[in-house]
């Protein structure tokens, strides 16, 4: 190889990922059970060591929620920090808490404009732990996306707050859900504002008549409701805008060497250029690295595999970072073990050098 | 202009007409002469080409075996679906223009004409009842006047007739209404010949003439009954 195209080669580490100070937004996604919770963990906790200075928050998007699993510790709908480490907070999204929420936030708006929070329909709808309105809209598909997209808003807001304060995260990476779920998370921007594009002529058009209903009754500001979908609307294209800058959001892709990972990932690649999302990163987990003295007749044959179709992924991803990581002999769980692990993401692992990682992780829960 | 050359000319742009319906005549004709689809439809034609041949070489490796080559030949296929879908939209869009155009050029050149002919032409009789002594005084004086005058020049007579009532003009109005002699108009025929041309079609379009298959346990019970018999 000439040294032209060795300055091409990208190198096998996510260093330039985690020592960068661009980032905002860092997807980690893939096919369910590759290692995507572990890759998106040790990711954050290599951000937070590396950058002792910067905050960041590891939201998870998956519905099957693992976060407090991989950490050994308890995390909800609000940011907690993670127990050993000061810059790095994690959280899961709890659809029925948070619509639970949002009904508690609507009545009271209901009842400081004069509603009837008494009525009995008012009681079967929004009574109790949410009512019936909240475990109905809890279960339509697509919510866990929903909610996560508005806590994306959230941030997007405090962002963009006369810039006073500012986020409190630096960056956020997102442990998604499996492939399917994460497109149609990321889909949404673009949805949400031909949507609001629509909704927006319907108010122009309709505005007038509807102007003439609020005034008979307590209910419908036109005015204001117009307002907040015009910030709705901006804060979606600010979204957009930045999901589609390379120099702020970037996706981590995680396989591992198998025929249907690789595929579902060579699909998810060619979607995430369609959205003109950036990904230069893959994280290849589960290898086995058994040549030579291996006594084990299943991974040496499993290995050998591997090594196929590891061929063939460096000749069709030659300009991404292919992050090499192996099987471990315990579970990468807890605080220690993610940092044992995540280091290999920074420097490249080496099978021979670095081979005591594989059974060096306590197993002690 | 005489009768019998009006009758030929409406005949012409009648048949005219109904052949253009069946077989997009008018636009066969336009599509070759403006000919702007043929770049893109050869264009398709190239790419539906490369598809195939990529498809066929795809499908004679193992993705599991050469997966590197599978996936490069996988995005060549992507890329091209990409540009034939594009192609697509293009067509439809020309399609669509010159489909608004075939029928802006059908319209004048073949519709109005026939239409303004009918119209202009439509109470000029083109048989006379009393001509033909078979025939003469054996329809209904109403229905007479009908085939001379059309359906919608019935009412007016109705029409006339009540305003001569008014006016009490002592019959001149009813006497001015109906035409002297009586016949069959070229609007009526023109009327008449559509109506027996669409029901035709009708028939041949139902499944009238088509084969019924019985089924098989009422052919069955049919032998059974012939047996016994």
């Amino acid at each position: 190889m000439s040294d032209f195209e060795e300055d091409l080669q990208a190198e096998p580490n996510l260093k330039e990922l985690i020592t960068s100070d661009t980032y905002k937004w860092i997807f980690v996604g893939g096919k369910g059970g590759v290692g995507k919770t572990t890759t998106s963990s040790s990711i954050a906790i290599q951000l937070a060591t590396k950058n002792p200075n910067k905050n960041y928050l590891l939201i998870s998007t998956d519905p099957a929620h693992n976060l407090s699993d991989a950490f050994g510790e308890k995390f909800g709908k609000d940011a907690k920090k993670v127990s050993g480490l000061d810059n790095l907070s994690c959280m899961e999204i709890d659809p029925s808490a948070a619509l639970k929420d949002m009904n508690d936030m609507s009545v009271a708006k209901q009842g400081e404009a004069g509603g009837d929070q008494d009525s009995p329909l008012n009681g079967l709808l929004n009574g109790g732990n949410g009512g019936m309105l909240a475990e109905l809209t809890g279960s339509i598909p697509g919510i866990d996306e929903a909610l996560s997209f508005m806590e994306v808003l959230k941030h997007i807001k405090k962002q963009s707050v006369d810039n006073k304060e500012g986020s409190e995260f630096d960056t956020i990476i997102f442990d998604t859900a499996p492939t399917g779920h994460t497109l149609r998370f990321l889909q949404l921007p673009t949805t949400l504002s031909k949507l609001l594009d629509t909704f927006g002529g319907l108010t122009k058009s309709i505005g007038p008549m509807m102007n003439s209903f609020g005034g008979l009754g307590k209910g419908l500001d036109i005015n204001a409701m117009n307002s907040q979908m015009e910030e709705l609307k901006n804060n979606v294209e600010i979204i957009r805008d930045q999901f589609t800058d390379p120099s702020l959001t970037t996706f981590v892709c995680v396989c591992i060497s198998e025929f249907l990972s690789l595929y579902e990932t060579e699909r998810l690649i060619q979607e995430l250029n369609s959205y003109d999302m950036d990904v230069c990163n893959i994280v290849i987990n589960q290898l086995l690295f058994a040549d030579g003295d291996d006594e084990c007749k299943r991974c040496v044959a499993r290995w050998k595999m591997q090594k196929k179709y590891l061929g063939e992924i460096d000749d069709l991803y030659e300009y991404y970072h292919l992050v090499k990581m192996p099987l471990c002999a315990g579970e990468v769980r807890g605080l220690d073990n993610l940092k044992k692990f995540s280091e290999y993401l920074y420097n490249d692992y080496d099978p021979v050098a670095d081979k005591d990682l594989v059974f060096s992780l306590k197993n002690d829960f | 202009m005489d009768s019998n050359h009006i009758l030929i000319l409406l005949i012409t742009l009648f048949i005219f007409q109904k052949l253009n319906n069946h077989f997009g005549i008018f636009a066969f004709v336009f599509t070759k002469l403006v000919n702007n689809n043929n770049k893109i439809q050869k264009q398709a034609a190239k790419l539906n080409s490369d598809y195939k041949k990529i498809k066929l070489e795809q499908d004679g490796i193992s993705a599991q075996d050469q997966y590197g080559k599978w996936t490069k030949l996988n995005r060549k296929l992507d890329e091209i679906e990409k540009q034939t879908k594009k192609l697509k939209t293009q067509l439809d869009e020309i399609n669509k223009a010159n489909k608004a155009n075939v029928a802006k050029y059908e319209k004048f050149l073949i519709k109005f004409p026939f239409m303004g002919l009918k119209m202009w032409y439509g109470k000029t009789l083109l048989l006379e009842f009393e001509s033909i002594k078979v025939i003469s005084n054996v329809l209904p004086y109403t229905l007479e006047q009908m085939c001379t005058v059309g359906i919608t020049g019935l009412p007016l007579i109705f029409i006339k007739k009540g305003i001569s009532f008014i006016r009490n003009d002592g019959g001149k109005g009813i006497s001015a209404s109906t035409k002297p002699s009586t016949g069959v108009s070229i609007g009526i025929l023109f009327y008449c010949l559509e109506s027996v041309i669409s029901e035709l079609f009708n028939i041949f379009n139902s499944n009238v003439f088509s084969k019924i298959e019985f089924p098989e346990h009422a052919v069955k019970e049919e032998f059974e009954r012939h047996d016994l018999d």
